[in-house]
């Protein structure tokens, strides 16, 4: 992922864990918090961060960390 | 028929004894991964998980009357820490696993809660918060394979040692069983303290509005956060012998179709916020799915309007039933049920066993179709029986000689209930009921803002949406990233239910002269309705 690193700082922030360092293969059950309503967050804050834009279809296909930060990706190249 | 099991102890719902209704080997409990792989649990085993679990309690001096927290997501561990807890005559405090530090802390703090189950995930969080609850002994991990520390410790490896039979402590019909919190419009959340002698009224209401049948899959998607989750997420299908499906994933409409599919689900039980989703999700085809084997559908949480009742008939070919009740009545008190003609966006009719009635501000009955206090005689079986350390706020809800809901409705001439509104400033957020005070608090933790408000707006999905009005301290000026900083950090103080939807900044927060944030003028301008009478303002804003 070459978002790693500023894609590290929305899911700190959007889950209040300063420490939190993620990996391509987190899912939910890793990450406190991380839940159907937090997930509507975190994509907020994504798009926010990278101004780019998710659409329904993109969203359902995420199941990690990893899934994301390669969404991400694609979308800024 | 399905025949109606009563225990005395709640925790024993799962045992084997001669004459129940389910065999011991029958399958009490499919558990359904995130990739939809399964794993079933006969109600032997899981009445032998809760009875480990009762053991590691005792163990740890926490059982006959400590406080156990439930904080984690959907898993095994919920269903044997539940059951077990009753069982050693302890009280289980219902957490949903996205609660953020303040919620935690007001929650564990106010009912003392001594043990709390939780995942290792979560352990910074609650390392955070410990300096603030004294009260607070025992961690049990449940994903971790030894001792983490002195207090912080292994449940897997200690249910490895535990005994699998457990002589359930005797109870009578006002032993406390489970705590579930629920907020009002000011102050802090409220403890609704639920008893064991709950569980006759829960089969009873079961089997009349659900009216399962022996064979029958029942899927129930609420969290175990949440009055229903426990309600009818655990003890509900178990008391009448029923196998339950639980999902551990997310909301994913896929997903979802696919295990009422493939697992020939039977007996749903969802909310109107999921299907108001799954109504909008137009790149499903919902009729590629054989979903042959669902008899019914229910709803709970807010009222299910007309269009998704619509939509239901359209798509599913099914009537969706919806159903009332609220944390501090326990079970199903008002319902839409097969054999009854539904009403779209009715509440439908009373439980057999349950008088509603409306009636005005002196408690008497008001007439057909006339707005007011939608109110039940009492008492009920699965009553709550205070509010913990609030037992004058208690007493405030039986004024009128009847139990106030807090809801106001009608009745139609043909016996019909209609929600009209809430009866306070209280939030119904995808069936959450969010305090607009701890929404406030929450804001105003923020160095930027100056004064803050909450009110809720409607919305097509959520029902309500948390709107916020902020002021601003002068140096600081509205942008995006203030707007998402002030959406994160109500979701991470309280939780990821309470995110306001809308930020809005505004130069001042209208006030009465008593200094009483003017909620309905904000509610009225953000809706461009015209806000009434401004007389009581504290000055032009």
């Amino acid at each position: 992922m070459k978002c790693q690193s500023a894609l590290n700082e929305v899911f700190r922030q959007v889950f209040a864990n300063p420490k939190l360092e993620i990996e391509p293969d987190m899912s939910p059950n890793d990450i406190d918090g991380w839940d159907s309503m937090a997930h509507v967050n975190l994509i907020a804050a994504v798009e926010l961060r990278f101004k780019i834009k998710f659409d329904t279809k993109e969203l359902r296909k995420i199941r990690t960390v990893g899934d994301l930060g390669s969404l991400v990706d694609s979308k800024l190249s | 028929m399905v025949r109606l099991i009563m225990t005395t102890n709640l925790g024993d719902l799962c045992q084997a004894r001669p004459g129940r209704a389910a065999a011991g080997g029958q399958v009490a409990l499919r558990l359904v991964g995130p990739d939809l792989s399964f794993r079933d649990y006969s109600f032997d085993q899981v009445d032998a998980l809760a009875c480990q679990f009762a053991n590691v309690l005792c163990d740890l001096g926490q059982g006959n009357g400590a406080v156990v927290a439930v904080f984690v997501p959907k898993c095994i561990d919920v269903f044997a820490s539940v059951l077990g807890t009753l069982k050693a005559k302890s009280t289980v405090l219902s957490l949903f696993a996205n609660f953020g530090d303040l919620a935690l802390i007001d929650r564990l703090g106010d009912c003392g809660a001594s043990c709390i189950v939780t995942r290792r995930a979560s352990l910074a969080r609650l390392e955070r918060i410990r300096p603030s609850l004294p009260a607070l002994k025992v961690i049990l991990v449940v994903d971790a394979d030894a001792d983490l520390g002195p207090d912080v410790l292994s449940l897997p490896a200690r249910m490895a040692r535990a005994k699998a039979t457990f002589a359930s402590a005797q109870v009578d019909d006002d032993t406390p069983s489970l705590i579930h919190y629920t907020s009002g419009s000011t102050g802090k959340p409220k403890g609704v303290q639920h008893v064991h002698a709950a569980a006759s009224y829960l089969a009873h209401s079961m089997a009349e509005i659900m009216q399962p049948r022996p064979n029958d899959l029942y899927w129930c998607t609420a969290d175990h956060g949440w009055i229903t989750g426990t309600s009818y997420g655990i003890f509900g299908p178990w008391l009448l012998g029923l196998t339950q499906l639980q999902f551990t994933g997310g909301f994913d409409p896929d997903s979802w179709f696919r295990i009422l599919a493939e697992q020939k689900v039977t007996l749903w039980y969802t909310a109107p916020t999921a299907l108001r989703m799954l109504a909008r999700t137009t790149d499903v085809d919902y009729r590629s799915y054989d979903i042959g084997s669902l008899r019914s559908i229910f709803s709970v949480g807010e009222p299910l309007n007309p269009e998704i009742s619509r939509w239901g008939r359209e798509v599913l070919e099914r009537d969706i039933y919806d159903t009332w009740f609220q944390t501090e009545t326990g079970g199903i008190m008002i319902a839409n049920r097969p054999g009854l003609a539904i009403r779209p966006g009715s509440m439908g009719k009373p439980v057999s066993s349950i008088r509603a009635s409306i009636v005005d501000d002196d408690g008497k009955p008001c007439p057909i179709r006339t707005v007011g206090h939608l109110s039940l005689d009492y008492p009920w079986a699965s009553m709550f029986r205070d509010y913990l350390n609030r037992t004058d706020t208690y007493r405030a809800r039986f004024t009128r000689g009847v139990y106030d809901s807090g809801d106001l409705a009608y009745q139609d001439e043909d016996g019909y209930f209609w929600f009209a509104a809430r009866n306070d400033d209280v939030i119904n957020t995808s069936g959450h009921l969010v305090s607009p005070f701890e929404v406030e608090s929450a804001v105003l933790e923020l160095p930027e803002v100056a004064e803050s408000a909450a009110v809720g707006a409607p919305d097509p999905v959520l029902f309500e949406k948390i709107v916020v009005f902020a002021a601003l301290r002068s140096g600081h000026e509205p942008s995006d990233e203030l707007r998402m900083k002030i959406r994160l950090h109500v979701a991470n103080r309280l939780s990821a239910a309470a995110t306001p939807q809308d930020v809005v900044i505004v130069d001042r927060i209208p006030k009465n002269k008593s200094g009483k944030i003017l909620r309905r003028v904000l509610r009225a301008r953000y809706l461009g309705q015209n806000p009434g009478d401004l007389s009581t303002i504290e000055d032009d804003v």
